[in-house]
């Protein structure tokens, strides 16, 4: 069990086959002008990549936390987390040198602006997998669901405010909400994940649930997230 | 209670967390622990007296968040919150005093159960005193400006009114600080609206930074410099972890240090910290040594950690007390110790017996991310300043703060250490401009700022926005002069330049320079400006008017720096107006200045010439040490010949393949002609040779984005109309008859300008800005500018655009064409302004990113391709108010507005400016995108059409504007 609720992870590459799915290419191999590119600007982003993350346990009666005024609103959420003992909120970021990279890069180069962004993107979850299994690591007997993220489904987005309050994540980790419910640094995330036994099968992703519909980059090419 | 009274003393205690104790008393997770001050005020008066009982001399009130942004979400107003929370501490204080009192009637001299309140370590009696209750502002909860969306002038009035509110604190503490701009906002708020002493505490990293990046020095430099009372650490990290972080804060702050740590960090499940009472004093202790005279604890400490801190520093103070007796004749010694500067007597003292951290002493300006220490010569760039430029005065006529971005990023990256910024030009509001303009580089270059203007309000707007401590450029002997600047550069505490001339002039000799800048010196330090803040800049005459004035030039700033111990400012290249081969005169007086004692040149860093002096300068004066400097800079430059030699064989090359694509632009040719053998759905089949009129179908009714049948006919012919279009303008008529449709009325005949033409097509096509710069450069000796744009750079832009629209190329590539596009624009723009003309643009078209939303990237990309596309783009930035997008349509007459979104959260703010466009019966056409946009929404929240990427954008303004 981890005796802090922060942790830093240090990336050392970034995940490409995401990055270049955001950018509309799909599958497809990237020609020599993109990959050029693309080394470029992973280079230049892991230099200001600072990964950061913060997070609690909190024990679930009913599917809610008790003597807590943070309510897990909406049906996508309870049944996500249906059969959880416990619940992890989690907040991560890549902070906020990233947001300055890529100003600058809007500046001086927009082409990189836009490798960049898609590569940050991409880190940012990387970012949550290692913390993820960090974690995890202290609940190695229970079984867990998979990250929810914070205006999924109909999981409000409007409690955004109160759960980086909780996490102290202005704090900690230097992470903030606009008025408009916009994280910033802005390539930070807020989720939950479940933890229990015997977990159902329920709790996979669905495309029926997501807001994405028909834009997404997955389903464009004919597959889904869980299937990617 | 006298606050600067309590800091004669050896040591203040602080109180310790408020939230850790409130958990205790069972309060609920999520709760806003600023209202319980009006719904539990026993419990925060009963939190506040354990505190004060365990030793706090000042104890903060529970007003950390309570501002107007937070306290939105509860019954209460900020004024009410922040009265009632002084009201309990100061009851709380009232308790103990009142108690203590009546134990000190009773006990006679007390020594024992008062020595919390008072561990001067005198052996007098010891006066009873009440705590004293601190107004606790922390940060808003929002990042401000450029990552977030709070602006710095709605952090200052944030801050405003909860200084207002309270007054009957007895001092403010801004406490948990990271951004510097932020803190800034703070300590101008609470200065400028009660007469309170201020402390602030940031919080940082173990890197030595804070979230946003903002350094030690950076923090001490601007809040010592906005005049704080104390200045320090809390939060963040456990107090061991702090210590360089306080020895770091020792070399640079000129008051007492606050030490206010974390008990280690939470525990994930329980939230309980992982550093007991004793270890937590403990390793508070091996921080005096660095003069930390303002201790207290934050994150998960409760009284025992203030208790253990207050019998820790009780031993300290005794043991200092046995030592003194045995030097005692040493004490009175110190006669350097400044009393202003008022750092602890036990500190003084204590590093009688080890190495006491130095001061930095020499002239040093910061911003958050970077500070320059003027020990060694550093590098000002001169380029952003409109004098002599008519590019950057169109620039600034058209709000262009890309041009002016870019220019700033040219210089840092040709290794300016410190950025000259002017913005005076006939016809600009030069104080809204300042503000615009530093705000805009702020939030891209890292580097200082030398602000520059000769009008006192345009300093002041600037002084005030400035984040970190600039240079001012400048004040000047003349009285009038110095009463309206120096004050300014007081108040906001910069550093500045004076120009050693007066009402008299410029004096031809050193001496008079010297006497001019012995009364400047004068001036500044009367009002308090450290002598270290001033430079002098002796001032450079052109040399082929008065020859003798360049040695006497020199002799005054060998002068400054020997006699008077100033930094020495120049703007060098002054000095070679009017000759031949300037370069040779300003390197070689360059050379000679640097020598004299030259610190800050003020001089364009692009040209290598002038920053090989510098590099090599450093070396020989001893600078740069072990060359390392001068060896990191040649392996980025090669030197002068070399360079030539390299830019003879570029040139070469390109020639070479301007004449290999003169007889090998098939390619392109081929690429149009593959149109002719398709089939072709589209009511109007084109023939090889004909150009393709758009299908008559009429789908006027059909909503944007409509997929029906008729309409992919429509568009896939359009798509195709198009392309044969642009395949015959590049071709330059490739299938020898003119083409009319582009409405230019002839293209640019067949020959050098399709080769050129294609040469830059290939250019865009591999990104190469160069060879685009240089094509663009040879076709304007041959074709006008217009021809140029509609004949060449549109025509290759649609070709590129066809191939994203198909797939086979993506966005990147799209943009790095476009970037090569840009570069040729820019060439052509220099010309058009050079020669006194105004560009021609093909309409007005406004870009916002709605109200809310703070990622840009996508309105950036599509601003790109519509500037390509020879449009003039306002571009009102990211979270735009929707009253200022119809405000800028109606005031320039703008007739198409694109809106960007990207998050569902501000789909709302895009509907909102659609109605009030369409309230205001503003006439203009809307085009809405963005990540989370449909066909569909666009249609509902009434915009007139949907683009769905940037290529899309430029052709929907070639419909609404042609």
């Amino acid at each position: 069990m981890r005796t802090m609720n922060v942790g830093k992870i240090k990336l050392t590459q970034l995940n490409r086959t995401d990055a270049l799915r955001y950018m509309g290419y799909g599958t497809r191999e990237p020609d020599s002008q993109t990959s050029a590119l693309l080394d470029k600007c992973e280079r230049e982003l892991l230099r200001a990549i600072d990964g950061k993350y913060v997070y609690r346990v909190f024990s679930l009666t009913d599917g809610q936390i008790p003597d807590s005024k943070f309510r897990l609103d909406g049906y996508s959420v309870k049944k996500h987390l249906q059969g959880c003992t416990k619940v992890i909120f989690l907040c991560a970021t890549l902070s906020d040198a990233v947001d300055r990279l890529i100003r600058i890069k809007q500046i001086s180069a927009m082409a990189e602006a836009i490798v960049v962004d898609a590569l940050a993107s991409a880190a940012v979850e990387q970012v949550c997998d290692l913390a993820e299994n960090e974690i995890l690591q202290g609940f190695p007997n229970l079984e867990h669901t998979w990250r929810f993220g914070l205006g999924y489904g109909d999981f409000p987005l409007i409690g955004q405010s109160k759960f980086l309050d909780i996490l102290d994540a202005p704090k900690r980790i230097g992470v903030c909400v606009n008025e408009s419910l916009l994280l910033t640094p802005t390539k930070s995330v807020t989720c939950v994940f479940g933890l229990g036994h015997d977990l159902s099968k329920e709790t996979m992703k669905s495309c029926d649930m997501c807001t994405l519909g028909g834009r997404c980059t997955f389903r464009l090419n004919g597959g889904t997230c869980q299937s990617y | 209670m006298n606050i600067k009274e309590l800091l004669k003393s050896d040591f203040v205690i602080l109180d310790g967390a408020m939230g850790t104790m409130l958990q205790q008393k069972g309060m609920e997770v999520g709760t806003v622990p600023e209202t319980l001050n009006i719904l539990k005020p026993e419990w925060i008066v009963d939190i506040h007296r354990q505190y004060i009982e365990a030793g706090s001399q000042i104890v903060y009130a529970n007003t950390f968040g309570a501002n107007r942004l937070k306290m939105a979400n509860t019954d209460f107003s900020v004024a009410e919150i922040v009265e009632a929370a002084i009201k309990n501490a100061r009851k709380a204080a009232d308790i103990v005093y009142e108690g203590k009192t009546v134990s000190a009637a009773v006990d006679g001299a007390n020594t024992e159960t008062t020595a919390g309140y008072h561990a001067a370590g005198t052996s007098l009696p010891r006066e009873i005193k009440k705590a004293a209750v601190a107004l606790d502002m922390g940060p808003i909860g929002q990042l401000l400006e450029p990552t977030g969306s709070l602006t710095f002038e709605e952090a200052y009035d944030i801050y405003r009114e909860i200084v207002v509110a309270g007054k009957d604190a007895d001092l403010i503490i801004i406490e948990t600080m990271t951004d510097l701009y932020e803190t800034k906002a703070a300590v101008l708020a609470a200065k400028e609206n009660s007469n309170l002493p201020v402390f602030v505490t940031m919080t940082f990293e173990e890197n030595g930074r804070t979230f946003t990046g903002c350094s030690v020095s950076a923090m001490c430099l601007t809040l010592c410099g906005l005049g704080v009372d104390a200045l320090g650490v809390n939060c963040s990290l456990g107090p061991k972890d702090l210590v360089p972080i306080v020895e770091e804060t020792s070399k640079w702050s000129d008051v007492p240090i606050i030490v206010k740590p974390n008990a280690g960090l939470p525990d994930p499940v329980t939230n309980t910290y992982n550093v007991g009472p004793e270890d937590f004093a403990n390793a508070c202790s091996s921080m005096l040594t660095f003069g930390t005279k303002i201790l207290g604890g934050c994150c998960g400490t409760n009284p025992s950690y203030i208790a253990a801190l207050k019998s820790m520093l009780d031993k300290a103070i005794s043991e200092r007390a046995e030592s003194d007796h045995a030097v005692i004749s040493e004490a009175t010694d110190n006669s350097e110790t400044d009393t202003s500067r008022s750092l602890s007597n036990f500190a003084e003292k204590s590093h009688e017996n080890g190495p006491k951290p130095s001061k930095i002493r020499d002239l040093a300006i910061c911003s958050p991310l970077k500070t320059v220490v003027v020990s060694e010569p550093r590098i000002i760039g001169e380029r952003i300043n409109p004098t002599g430029k008519k590019r950057f005065r169109q620039a600034l006529k058209e709000e262009d703060m890309d041009y002016i971005l870019g220019m700033a990023i040219q210089q840092v990256e040709a290794g300016a250490d410190i950025l000259d910024v002017n913005v005076g030009a006939p016809g600009i509001d030069e104080k809204t401009m300042m503000v615009k303009v530093i705000k805009a580089l702020q939030s891209v270059v890292d580097v200082p700022l030398q602000i520059d203007s000769t009008k006192p309000e345009v300093l002041e707007a600037a002084l005030r926005v400035y984040n970190g401590k600039p240079l001012v450029n400048s004040v000047n002997g003349e009285k009038a002069v110095m009463e309206k600047i120096l004050p300014l550069v007081a108040k906001y505490g910069a550093a500045v330049v004076g120009l050693t001339l007066d009402e008299n002039g410029i004096p031809k000799d050193a001496d008079g320079r010297i006497a001019i800048a012995e009364k400047i010196v004068d001036s500044a330090r009367a009002l308090g400006i450290k002598k270290e803040n001033i430079a002098i800049d002796c001032l450079v005459l052109t040399v082929s008017a008065e020859q003798k004035a360049a040695m006497e030039t020199l002799k005054a700033v060998r002068r400054v720096r020997e006699d008077l111990g100033l930094k020495n400012v120049l703007g060098v290249s002054n000095i070679s107006f009017g000759l031949p081969n300037r370069s040779n005169i300003n390197t070689t007086f360059l050379t000679m200045a640097l020598s004299a004692g030259l610190d800050l040149p003020i001089m364009n860093p692009n040209l290598q010439q002038m920053m090989w002096t510098v590099k090599s300068f450093k070396v020989l004066a001893g600078h740069d040490a072990n060359s390392l400097g001068f060896i990191e800079y040649s392996s980025g430059h090669d030197p002068i010949d070399v360079q030539l030699t390299e830019v003879k064989k570029e040139l070469d090359e390109a020639r070479a393949e301007i004449t290999a694509m003169r007889s090998g632009w098939a390619e392109v040719a081929g690429y149009a002609a593959s149109f002719a053998g398709k089939d072709n759905v589209s009511p109007a089949a084109p023939s090889a040779r004909a150009i393709p009129s758009v299908p008559a179908l009429n789908i006027t009714n059909h909503p944007v984005g409509c997929m029906c049948e008729k309409c992919r006919a429509v568009n896939k012919a359009k798509e195709e109309f198009a392309a044969r279009r642009t395949a015959e303008s590049v071709t330059g008529g490739a299938n020898a008859e003119p083409a009319q449709s582009a409405g230019t009325g002839s293209i640019v005949s067949a020959g050098l300008t399709g080769s050129l033409g294609a040469g830059i097509l290939k250019a865009m096509e591999r990104g190469l800005k160069n060879d685009g710069r240089k094509l663009t450069g040879d076709l304007l000796k041959e074709c006008s500018a217009m021809e140029i744009i509609n004949d060449v750079l549109i025509p290759a832009l649609d070709v590129i655009g066809e191939k994203f629209e198909k797939g086979k190329i993506f966005l990147p590539q799209l943009i790095l064409a476009a970037d090569v596009a840009s570069e040729c624009f820019e060439v052509i723009k220099t010309q058009i302004a050079e020669s006194g003309g105004s560009s021609e643009s093909r309409g007005k078209i406004i870009l916002a990113t709605v109200k809310g939303d703070i990622h840009d990237i996508g309105k950036n990309i599509v601003k790109v391709i519509l500037e390509n596309y020879g449009y003039e783009v306002i571009d009102l930035g990211k979270d735009v108010d929707p009253s200022l997008v119809v405000k800028a349509a109606i005031e320039k007459d703008v007739h198409l507005v694109g809106l960007s979104a990207l998050m569902t959260t501000t789909l709302g703010s895009m509907e909102e400016t659609i109605k009030q466009l369409h309230d205001n019966n503003v006439d203009c056409k809307i085009m809405v995108g963005g990540a989370v946009l449909t066909p569909d929404y666009a249609k509902k929240i009434k915009a007139d059409y949907y683009a769905k990427d940037a290529k899309m954008s430029a052709d929907i303004a070639k419909e609404v504007l042609g």
